[in-house]
């Protein structure tokens, strides 16, 4: 293998697959990146056995081949590096050597052959679609997912593509977020998958253009594509459970509030919150929107917002990172509070095409 | 500033209500707790009772060999548990610092009530006379500075009687007594005290600290100053609970895996309804059983999320007994026990199966109703029917 290459562009797709990469890899290879020359090509590939990432970038190769190489390592040098293009030549299976001016690296790797190959997705069928509502979509929906490893399900965005459409969905059981967006999606790929947390965040960086993405689904893996970046991922097999069923069918009182507005009340009310008494109270008033916590020993705050209400008043509470994890990620200036009473779940809309449905804490 | 300490104790509680309920046991020995022909010990006798060397804790077997004209009662502790929270709203009364013992008795800190009730023997008189009046229930109480000597107080002035150690007289009120008058002093202590000479309180209070001490480590120093009358300890009214729990000794040791699971489910049922009542959910099960051989195995289980509902709790309690189970013996004792409860704020699961959650919990707060109106036995499961059948 031998090859020339931008110095900049070869560290920008490093970057970019180098964060597959654990610090606590099972295996040794795991800590490498696969480096593959092929015809004035070089793609880089990096895996955890669950997600796998492979970006290819332009090159002059004078000679085709192979290796892996420390990924962490590999970065460190191309970032200290003080040129723009420098050259790599493998001298054996498991060594290359990085040269500019006079000045070389000799870095010790491993030959590619143990290196787990990426399954091959390209005979599968694509869903075409464009990267940006896509991304927003996971903009809206992935901090819903669950870290409670108990139920493993929920470690995922349930992905469900039917006939226009593709819907997002995530929850951590406690609040969940939909959001659905417009497809074009082929006859025979409705089905409905759990893509893991780590390929969400791996998705969300990897989409960043108006271009279209790629979308193929396997058995059990999935890969998406965009800007010359790949990402496979093992999916999280199981059922997702019943979204709808947590849909509130009906809510008493819908309010227009400013979302912007919302959004930095909770955030004030919650500076006077604490880890025992993690809670906002919002009480509706005649014509009036009021965020206030109260916690003993630390004090209290309150906030009040116009808004047109006309029924009677009570109060739920409310997570209030729960409330400021929707409102954030949102962009229209209004949203819909949809609220029952101090018992049932509180349900966020906004536009068409987003929904959060939040249960309320109990104060006892 | 100097304390006011009341300690109330109600004169053979159990007795007594029972007594409200059945009048013509009046006069008579009694004894309340077990069933004389198994097994059992004595939770409350009566004062006739009492003069024939009966006394709490004592083997039922032993106080009928002492006693055998004795009336034997078994436990009502729901009638108990009524009347207890009857006298508690009387004292609550008084004093917002209360502290309750058990269901008979408890510590009031009536520091700073001067003005307004005037001097202590006198409010002590219109909280006697009170709980007589309305509940027609006999107490005693004892009046010091602090909570240990309040409490030597009432046991001396028991029965019905009303006892006020003035302020400065602790140490001269304690001196003759002997020494396992000392809440805290037990039959061992009591016996090391007797070697080092020690059978009356002035005795300790002569012996002096450092000896104390040099005899009995921390516990020394606590003694000496329990012998001058000396206690710090604030009335701190009860703490949130930490768990809920029950468990039962069987009158013969079982066999019968069916028989064990229905007990366990009774004793689960009373659980969740105590947590019910209390407003809290458990996050964690702990299954205690113990063998015939006195071997007691604990095995716990977390509940995905916290939970009062009994047919959530039915669900993992065979897979419990099952696990805590294991030798082919006889089981003597089972216990559940709630832990991990939510805190008086928590935040609940969406719920994804459907209202399932939602119509069990008004299930159960209908069942809880039913109960608390026409008793605990008006409505039932039906594997608990053949317990209930029974006994």
């Amino acid at each position: 293998m031998k090859l020339k290459c931008d110095r900049e562009e070869i560290l920008q797709a490093l970057q970019m697959v180098q964060s597959i990469v654990s610090s606590r890899a099972t295996l040794p290879i795991l800590s490498n990146v696969l480096i593959e020359a092929g015809d004035e090509e070089l793609t880089l590939t990096t895996t955890d056995l669950e997600v796998g990432m492979r970006k290819t970038i332009k090159a002059k190769v004078t000679k085709k081949g192979a290796i892996t190489l420390p990924a962490k390592r590999l970065l460190a040098i191309l970032r200290e590096l003080p040129v723009s293009e420098m050259t790599m030549e493998a001298t054996d299976q498991r060594e290359i050597v990085i040269k500019y001016d006079a000045s070389y690296f000799r870095v010790l790797g491993l030959p590619k052959d143990d290196f787990p190959p990426l399954p091959d997705f390209l005979k599968h069928r694509a869903l075409k679609t464009p990267q940006k509502p896509l991304s927003e979509l996971i903009r809206k929906t992935h901090y819903a997912i669950s870290t409670d490893e108990s139920r493993y399900v929920l470690n995922g965005l349930h992905l469900i593509f039917s006939k226009g459409r593709i819907t997002g969905v995530a929850t951590d059981g406690r609040r969940l977020a939909l959001c659905e967006i417009a497809a074009n999606v082929p006859e025979g790929f409705d089905r409905g998958i759990i893509v893991p947390t780590k390929a969400v965040n791996e998705l969300g960086r990897i989409l960043s253009g108006d271009g279209d993405a790629e979308i193929f689904v396997g058995e059990n893996q999935a890969a998406f594509s965009a800007n010359g970046c790949t990402l496979v991922a093992r999916l999280i097999e199981g059922h997702f459970p019943n979204y709808q069923q947590v849909v509130p069918q009906k809510s008493e009182h819908k309010l227009l509030v400013d979302r912007e507005e919302l959004l930095a009340a909770t955030r004030r009310v919650a500076l006077l919150t604490s880890e025992q008494s993690n809670s906002i109270k919002v009480t509706l008033k005649k014509n009036r929107l009021v965020a206030s916590s109260n916690t003993p020993e630390v004090g209290e705050a309150r906030e009040e917002l116009v808004i047109s209400y006309a029924g009677e008043e009570f109060s739920i509470a409310f997570n209030p990172q729960y409330l400021v994890d929707a409102l954030k990620n949102l962009d229209d200036k209004e949203i819909t509070l949809e609220l029952t009473d101090s018992l049932n779940p509180g349900v966020v809309r906004s536009g068409k095409s987003f929904l959060y449905v939040i249960m309320p804490i109990r104060v006892s | 500033m100097t304390r006011l300490i009341f300690h109330l104790d109600m004169d053979a509680f159990f007795v007594s209500v029972e007594r409200l309920r059945r009048p013509w046991l009046k006069g008579k020995p009694v004894v309340v707790g077990g069933d004389p022909s198994h097994r059992g010990v004595v939770a409350s006798a009566s004062y006739e009772a009492r003069r024939f060397g009966i006394h709490s804790a004592m083997p039922i077997g032993r106080a009928k060999r002492l006693c055998p004209q004795c009336i034997f009662l078994p436990c009502h502790f729901d009638d108990y548990a009524d009347t207890s929270a009857q006298l508690f709203r009387i004292l609550e009364r008084f004093t917002p610092d209360l502290e309750p013992l058990s269901l008979e008795e408890a510590y009031m800190d009536m520091s700073g009530f001067r003005w307004i009730y005037g001097p202590p023997m006198e409010t002590a008189e219109r909280v006697h006379r009170l709980i007589e009046n309305t509940m027609g229930l006999s107490s005693s109480i004892g009046i010091s500075t602090n909570k240990l000597v309040a409490k030597i107080a009432s046991a001396i002035a028991k029965p019905n009687g009303i006892l006020h150690v003035l302020p400065g007289h602790e140490r001269d009120f304690l001196a003759p007594l002997p020494v396992n008058s000392i809440p805290g002093v037990g039959t061992h202590t009591a016996e090391k005290l007797r070697l080092l000479g020690a059978s009356t309180v002035r005795d300790l209070q002569t012996i002096g600290e450092k000896l104390l001490v040099s005899a009995f480590g921390a516990t020394g120093a606590w003694l000496y100053r329990a012998s001058m009358g000396e206690d710090d300890d604030p009335v701190s009214p009860p703490a949130e609970p930490k768990s809920v729990g029950r468990e039962t000794t069987f009158s013969e040791d079982l066999l019968d895996r069916k028989r064990v699971l229905s007990e366990i489910f009774s004793l689960a049922e009373e659980c969740c309804r105590a947590l019910r009542s209390l407003g809290r959910q458990a996050k964690t099960i702990t299954l205690k059983l113990r063998y015939a051989d006195f071997i007691t195995i604990t095995r716990s289980r977390t509940f995905p999320e916290a939970t009062d509902l009994d047919i959530e709790v039915r669900e993992i309690v065979p897979d419990l007994l099952s696990k805590a189970w294991t030798r082919r013996l006889r089981i003597r004792l089972i216990g559940i026990r709630f832990s991990n409860l939510t805190a008086a704020e928590w935040q609940p699961c969406l719920s994804f199966d459907g209202s399932g959650r939602e119509k069990f919990k008004r299930l159960y707060a209908a069942l809880d109703r039913i109960r608390g109106k026409y008793g605990d036995e008006a409505i039932l499961h039906g594997s608990q029917l053949k317990l209930v059948a029974g006994s």
